[in-house]
């Protein structure tokens, strides 16, 4: 026994170093959440400068369209928005020599579905960093934090109405994702905010939450539960779901052996079967499946439009957005480049990839 | 959307998400399910067949003595390696959720719980092939149970708060689970040891839960009131820190997702 009695000594001190590790992992986790809040400061002296250096070029290009035939006398106490643009944006709308005035025809100030005010996402970068226990020990040591925040999204503000459907470009890496996810309150903004009743949004990426083990049926009610449906409402839109994904036949197979044509039509199924999903957000998701079934996904946003959802769309193809949406949002880099109808906002799109 | 309702649809999507957990874990075998009673059955047997040579002098009944421990150690291990990563795993679904991300943590270790279940068939007919009597001293089991899981889910919620930063506490908590088992003396005797170690077996928690399911089936005895307190004090207290820890990080787990 005395064996025994060595080795649980010898993994008791083991068992204290390890305590001892998982502790400084903590602190070192606090110790960078403090850090997180000075360098913070330090970059939004440095964007504010290099903003005011760049005014004078962009000027010409920024057109700005808050200013809404009536909004600013229609605008309640309750009704947010419009009017707390940010400064750099006013400077915009006295200078800039085009502005552009969206239609109000249908929409009325007070509807005001989501309204994105002054959004900044910034995200903590670490050079090099290190996802390593052994290099964080060594850097604790030797008290190197490098960090550099990264601003995905700098001080962006739009409105979307009830039954508008806003399509939102922009090239690669430039923050589309990251709005549409501060919007579905995935993501707490950094500094503004958003104001949105995150119950009535439905957000659709991808082939997102698809188990490729599970069969199309035990996915249908994955998804559907997580999405927010209940098991009676799935029960009773089940062969609905499947007519529209036009999957009949296939549904008690597993996904692993499915198109991703397939997946992706079965998630937009899934996602648009409720009667009136107030708020549809569709993250690159119309420019899959065939063509048929683009058309028939285009028809089916269309119906929703009208039964008064509101649908953000965001896309890199100019065309989806010319024909589904009503106004378009152009993000670039982090900054809001235009907002407006989308002919034109595509437009100017097009010509800065030239 | 009222809380009822919110509730009714969380445990809903719990029950989706186990139900995936289990059917993905044998989907690829040819009896499905059933492996789900089998795999425990077969362990037990074959760990009941070495150790029922070995160790048997010194205590009576060794095969169950080591299950009565090896199935709530699987329940707590089971649960907090599964719970561990889930934030990770599931990082696109998480994009979608409108519900709080816990759901998913709580979908593990439930996981866990019905993969306890499972083992409990095998362990019943375990306790059947040995003769063991029962007394109804076993209407305590589900209290143990229920402490055990609340302290596996305070576990869980550390870990999982801590994996999302650092891929490495997956590997540090397999080493400290080695050593957490020899801790919790699974197949030894512990008044066979002196001084320090036993007291550190004797004030480790899952020892508790272990040594309140043996004096339950082998002794056919309520837990003592030691032990009573050591599981719940346990179960409560770490439930509470790990659920802390894991609200208050909720938004830095987000984005590092």
């Amino acid at each position: 026994m005395s064996f025994f009695v060595q080795m649980i000594v010898i993994l008791g001190i083991v068992m204290v170093i390890t305590v001892i590790t998982a502790i400084t992992i903590i602190c070192s986790h606090y110790s960078n959440s403090k850090k997180k809040k000075s360098g913070k400061r330090k970059y939004a002296a440095k964007s504010e400068s290099r903003k005011s250096g760049r005014k004078t070029a962009q000027s010409q290009k920024i057109v700005k369209n808050k200013k809404t035939v009536s909004g600013h006398t229609m605008l309640g106490q309750d009704a947010v928005t419009s009017q707390k643009t940010a400064p750099s944006q006013k400077k915009n709308d006295t200078e800039g020599n085009s502005i552009h005035r969206i239609e109000p025809k249908d929409f009325d100030e007070n509807d005001v579905e989501v309204s994105v005010q002054n959004v900044t996402m910034a995200f903590k970068k670490e050079k090099d960093e290190s996802t390593s226990l052994k290099e964080l020990l060594i850097r604790m040591a030797k008290r190197q934090h490098h960090y550099e925040m990264f601003e995905a999204l700098k001080d962006i503000s739009f409105d979307v109405h009830r039954g508008e459907v806003v399509g939102i470009i922009g090239t690669n890496g430039s923050g589309k994702s990251t709005i549409l996810k501060i919007i579905s309150g995935v993501l707490a903004p950094t500094k503004g905010k958003v104001i949105v009743d995150k119950r009535k949004i439905q957000l659709l990426t991808l082939g997102t939450g698809f188990d490729y083990e599970l069969t199309g049926r035990e996915n249908v009610y994955l998804n559907g539960a997580i999405i927010g449906y209940d098991k009676a409402y799935i029960d009773a839109h089940y062969n609905e779901i499947v007519k529209f994904a036009e999957l009949e036949g296939f549904m008690e197979e597993k996904v692993r052996n499915y198109s991703s044509g397939m997946v992706s039509r079965l998630a937009f199924a899934i996602a648009t079967i409720r009667d009136v999903p107030e708020i549809l957000i569709l993250d690159e998701v119309l420019s899959v499946g065939d063509m048929f079934f683009r058309q028939k996904s285009e028809k089916r946003i269309r119906e929703m439009m009208h039964a008064g959802s509101t649908v953000l769309i965001v896309s890199h193809s100019t065309s989806v957005i010319k024909k589904n949406c009503t106004k378009a949002v152009w993000i670039e880099k982090g900054h809001l480049r235009m907002v407006g109808k989308p002919d034109e906002v595509c437009e100017a799109y097009e010509k800065m990839n030239d | 959307m009222s809380d009822s309702e919110n509730r009714k649809q969380y445990l809903f999507v719990i029950k989706e998400l186990t139900s995936r957990e289990i059917k993905r874990k044998y989907s690829r075998s040819k009896l499905g399910i059933i492996w789900s009673v089998l795999n425990p059955l077969l362990t037990m047997a074959v760990l009941s067949l070495i150790f029922s040579q070995i160790f048997r002098r010194s205590i009576e009944n060794f095969p169950i003595y080591y299950l009565s421990g090896y199935i709530l150690w699987q329940l707590f291990t089971g649960a907090t390696n599964a719970a561990m990563t889930t934030l990770v795993d599931n990082k696109l679904m998480l994009i979608k959720v409108k519900f709080p991300m816990e759901i998913f943590i709580l979908a593990r270790v439930y996981t866990a719980l019905v993969n306890f279940g499972y083992s409990l068939i095998a362990y019943v007919l375990m306790l059947l092939v040995f003769r063991v009597r029962l007394t109804a001293a076993i209407i305590c089991i589900p209290l143990v149970v229920f402490f055990i899981m609340l302290f596996s889910l305070g576990i869980s919620y550390i870990l999982a708060t801590g994996y999302v930063f650092f891929g490495d506490v997956k590997h540090l908590y397999s080493v400290l689970l080695t050593l957490w088992m020899y801790m919790s003396a699974l197949f030894y005797p512990v008044d066979s040891l002196k001084g320090l170690v036993r007291v550190c077996i004797l004030n480790n928690p899952i020892y508790g839960y272990v040594g309140s399911m043996r004096r339950i089936v082998l002794d056919g005895q309520i837990p003592t009131t030691f032990q009573f307190a050591q599981m719940v004090i346990w179960g409560i207290v770490v439930y509470f820190i790990g659920h802390t820890l894991f609200r208050k990080n909720r938004n830095a787990i987000m984005q590092k997702i």
